[in-house]
């Protein structure tokens, strides 16, 4: 690579967090060149975010541990060159936009890199003009920030880092919070940097949205660059080999849905809920306006899925008693139940474990507000055997990890054994691998004879999981569809991603994509069995046999 | 496998973004639970001057987080200028007077132990928690006048007003903050050990 | 979309209104003087445009003393009086919660940061106060979903499980939500490091702070209004 064309340039650089045993990176080595827009991917864990925060000198300025390599990001040797020195040359942006913010206007949020380094006031204005020019934002000037969409949110903190002019734009897992709809929106925007010859380094799970964007795809593992994709190959992913590396697919044409449900109730029973005319809402504003839903006897797992702010979340919150409903009713099993009664057979796994955890141990938190319950013992030892907890039934809940927390509350909505179960974007921020874990543990709870609500954008997710799915918008269920082939279509557009991605999918791709990529629909399942060497078909055709059991993500 | 030397990362001496970050939102948590306690706690009025007492045993925990996290100068006074500021902009600007004399004296105190000793974060909380008496609740004791529009009150409550200030209650209140600081400071304690150090947030 | 904050005027103006009603919060015996403060707030707080705070102190001042003529008919009280004395002590603390409104609502984050640069507070105060002050309206947030979750796995958060088992309560509220805000103040701090926060260059804010005729008026406005308050207190 030629020297002056690199904007980075890491050498065989280690790290090692204080305290942990193992190293964060094991000897990286990344290069990338002006104008590029280069996606980092891997399995969590595998050191992207921390290769990421080399480049904003974050890693070893910010964080503690110790360190060994070289790093040169825009010329500037930024393991010796203070923090404020490289933030004129690489801007960033993270993954939560909730905190990434330190003033309360948008204005001044983006002005505050200009501000810190002491730039003079007409030349902060000129930056701050410039940056909402360059994403084409202005409508979001001087507005409040506690009332933006998360994906506003994300192009404001785009813009904060913009407005240093940097020739470096780092993203940390920028879509992690954000629905398919503001990921397309941020897609927007990077392509926007990249057009205006800035370089963007991402490190992502999702390559979706990104496809058309990234320029390569490098993969880590374990600390380590393990290879890399072209933006054809990154879109010509296939499922299996997707599932082999842990990553989530670019192209969500190869995600395969099941054939259509045999509806012959071999995947077990769960209690009949009947939903009639439930409305709610906050102060005047209403939010949910009469939702009818009818759930029969069998087991499955529901999506709730819908635009932001349509109401999914408070559909869930007013199902498990949660928020009072202004009208309508919730009859269980034939029963009606008031809020409370709802909230005693409800278990709620938040999308933040961190809310959730609040004892010492996770024994303890299982035990948490049970009486002694005869067989509560025996019943906490099943649960954990069964989500791989057992080893960490004395370690307290707040040294895990995110995946280990998130199956603690989920073991804790098993303990409670409620009848109704639900969940709020379990798979948000998760690799491939966690997605497919996680799936694989909803549709066991659901198994296990309990009725299971998801609100989830995660198409992979919803695929992988989920029987059947409840549109909701304008506070109403608006479709109900099962979660099959046919109906690949209605879900893309629920879940507002493409059936397909981009047409000019490159030469040498597998018939999967150019088949799939025709908006969807039966002809995909076709091109899903004639795929012998994908383990998926095997279990395609398995699952119209065993019914609801074997799935996709079982291989 | 990286079997070179590996160099250690800087510690340094002053405050760094981390610890802004931390002692601001902190300040924020202790700031929030004296408006919301008091609020709580200002109807009867007998309830008024122990409300410091309920404040100091719930808010031992974030109080004892930041030197516990930070460690550095300014873990001490600038949590209570903080608080005190706020107070004053909304209105109680005896709270800023008293938070300027406990935070210059409580940061003396703990900085001469390094930040390690735990008496002296007790001493820093109870002088915390007597100037937020003080400041708020002792000075209608102290100042009375200000607090009499007493010709405009019907006559048996001018009385129960006077009688309220005059009474002891106001003087054993104070000794009850002073108990709940102590209270809340083990209190306070006691969570940073059994969740924060095993999470490795903070230092045992 | 959401509109602008309070209209730009020197906030050094709105400061001092803000020292001027908690002033009167404390000098004023009087109700007449005190009511009149509160209506005299509203009106600062309406012109600076915040006209649903504007509103909403005039209802409390309009509502807290017509609570407390309606005390002064009962012929007596009792033992409740021990409940109802509060109000008299609310009417005279309605200027104070003018104060609060003025200073929440009519300063923002970046214009007080500008303030105090430019009075040469030092740095590291002025950085944890905007971070406080930035973070104060976000708690309740953060405490309705610790509420939530408490109220999903069967201890509810309510004055009775409080009493009963206040050590634990506590505990269970305060764990989660001190552990969220330590991600937080992690979080907030990379990015305010990757945006040059630790810069030992002097802060310029893109606030100019400039006394502009309007903020004369404004000042002139409110010094009026205080002589009148005054003239109603003593006269």
């Amino acid at each position: 690579m030629n020297g002056a064309d690199a904007v980075v340039d890491i050498r065989d650089f280690a790290w090692r967090y204080r305290g942990s045993d193992s190293l964060a990176l094991d000897g990286a080595t990344f290069a990338a060149r002006r104008g590029e827009c280069v996606v980092v991917a891997g399995a969590s864990g595998c050191g992207k975010s921390t290769l990421v925060s080399v480049m904003n000198g974050l890693v070893p300025h910010f964080h503690e541990g110790s360190f060994s390599g070289e790093a040169t990001v825009c010329g500037v040797d930024v393991l010796a060159a203070p923090t404020y020195e490289v933030a004129r040359h690489v801007g960033s942006v993270f993954q939560d936009p909730r905190s990434q913010f330190f003033a309360t206007t948008t204005t001044d949020e983006v002005a505050f890199g200009c501000e810190n380094l002491g730039l003079p006031r007409e030349e902060t204005a000129r930056r701050v003009d410039g940056a909402f020019a360059a994403l084409g934002a202005e409508d979001l000037r001087d507005c409040s920030i506690f009332e933006l969409s998360s994906g506003q949110k994300q192009k404001v903190a785009i813009a904060s880092a913009l407005a240093l002019r940097p020739e470096l734009l780092v993203m940390d897992e920028p879509s992690a919070n954000l629905d398919n709809a503001a990921c397309a929106m941020l897609a927007d925007a990077v392509a926007r940097v990249v057009r205006a010859g800035c370089t963007v380094v991402v490190a992502e799970h999702r390559l979706g949205y990104l496809a058309d964007v990234a320029d390569r795809v490098v993969l880590m593992e374990r600390g380590r660059v393990a290879g890399e994709l072209t933006r054809a190959e990154a879109r010509a992913l296939s499922w299996e080999d997707a599932s082999a590396r842990g990553l989530r697919l670019a192209n969500l044409a190869h995600v395969p849905l099941p054939p259509r449900p045999v509806a012959d109730g071999s995947g077990g029973q769960a209690p009949v809920l009947q939903v009639s005319g439930l409305a709610a809402s906050y102060g005047r504003r209403q939010v949910l306006a009469g939702v009818d839903v009818a759930c029969a006897g069998t087991a499955e797992v529901t999506a709730v899925i819908g635009e932001n702010g349509a109401g999914k979340t408070t559909l869930l919150r007013a199902l498990c008693g949660l928020k009072r409903e202004a009208a309508g009713s919730v009859a269980l099993g034939g029963r009606a139940l008031d809020a409370p009664a709802r909230r005693e057979r409800s278990s709620f796994v938040m999308q933040d474990a961190d809310y959730q955890l609040f004892t010492e141990s996770v024994d303890a938190e299982l035990k948490f507000a049970r009486a002694d319950v005869p067989g509560l013992a025996a019943r906490i030892d099943a649960v954990l055997g069964a989500l791989g907890l057992a080893a960490a039934r004395t370690a307290h809940p707040l040294t895990l990890s995110g995946g280990q927390k998130q199956r603690v509350t989920i073991a804790c909505a098993l303990v409670d054994d409620t009848p109704l179960v639900f969940f709020d974007e379990p798979t948000s921020g998760l690799d491939g691998g966690n997605m497919r874990e996680v799936a694989r543990l909803v549709r066991s709870v659901a198994h296990a004879g309990r009725r299971v609500f998801v609100v989830t954008h995660d198409f992979e997710f919803v695929a992988c999981a989920c029987d059947r799915a409840l549109a909701v918008a304008d506070g109403r269920v608006a479709d109900d569809f099962a979660v099959c082939e046919d109906n690949r279509a209605r879900l893309c557009r629920w879940l507002g991603v493409p059936a397909a991605v981009g047409d000019g999918a490159g030469a040498g791709d597998e018939g999967v994509a150019g088949g799939a990529g025709g908006a969807g629909g039966a002809g995909g399942a076709a091109d899903v069995d004639g795929a012998a060497d994908m383990g998926v078909a095997g279990n395609a055709r398995a699952a119209s046999s065993a019914g609801a059991e074997a799935r996709a993500c079982a291989g | 496998m990286a079997e070179q030397v590996m160099r250690e990362t800087a510690q340094s001496k002053g405050l760094r973004a981390r610890d802004f970050a931390t002692l601001g939102i902190f300040s924020a948590l202790l700031f929030v639970l004296t408006m919301v306690v008091g609020m709580l706690m200002n109807n009867p009025l007998a309830l008024v001057p122990w409300a410091p007492t309920v404040i100091a045993v719930i808010g031992g925990p974030l109080y004892l987080m930041m030197p516990a996290k930070v460690g550095k100068r300014g873990a001490i006074l600038i949590p209570a200028l903080v608080v005190g500021v706020i107070w004053a902009l909304m209105g109680g600007m005896f709270v800023l007077v008293g938070m300027v004399v406990a935070g210059i004296v409580g940061e003396i105190v703990v900085a001469r132990t390094n930040y390690k000793s735990f008496a002296a974060m007790v001493v820093a909380y109870v002088l915390f928690v007597v100037a937020y008496h003080i400041g708020s609740v002792s000075i209608a004791w102290i100042i009375n006048d200000y607090f009499t529009q007493f010709a405009s009150y019907p006559a048996e409550l001018a009385a129960m007003m006077e009688g309220a200030i005059n009474s002891p209650n106001g003087y054993v209140s104070i000794v009850g903050a002073v108990a709940g600081a102590l209270v809340g400071a083990l209190f306070g304690r006691a969570v940073l050990k059994k969740h924060f150090v095993a999470a490795g947030v903070v230092q045992g | 979309m959401a509109r602008a904050v309070a209209r730009p005027f020197d906030p050094r103006v709105v400061l001092l209104q803000v020292v001027l009603a908690a002033a009167c919060g404390f000098c004023l015996n009087r109700p007449a003087a005190s009511a009149a403060a509160g209506v005299a707030i509203a009106v600062g707080l309406a012109v600076i445009g915040c006209r649903r705070q504007s509103l909403l102190l005039l209802a409390w001042t309009a509502g807290v003393n017509a609570v407390c003529q309606g005390i002064l008919l009962v012929p007596s009280w009792g033992v409740a009086g021990a409940f109802v004395v509060v109000f008299f002590v609310l009417r005279k603390a309605v200027p104070l919660a003018g104060a609060a409104l003025l200073f929440l609502n009519g300063v923002t984050v970046s214009r007080l940061i500008a303030v105090l640069t430019s009075w040469h507070v030092p740095k590291p105060f002025v950085l944890t106060l905007a971070v406080a002050y930035r973070f104060i309206p976000t708690v309740a947030g953060e405490v309705a979903l610790i509420r939530d979750a408490l109220a999903m796995r069967g201890r509810p958060l309510s004055l009775r499980s409080f009493v009963r088992a206040p050590r634990e309560m506590t505990e269970c509220v305060l764990v989660p939500l001190m552990m969220r805000c330590t991600r937080i103040a992690d979080e907030l701090a990379a990015s305010a490091t990757a945006r040059g926060v630790e810069s030992p260059a002097p802060r310029v804010s893109r606030h100019e702070l400039r006394v502009g005729a309007r903020d004369v008026a404004l000042l002139a406005a409110t010094l009026l209004c205080a002589a009148a308050v005054v003239a109603v207190e003593f006269v």
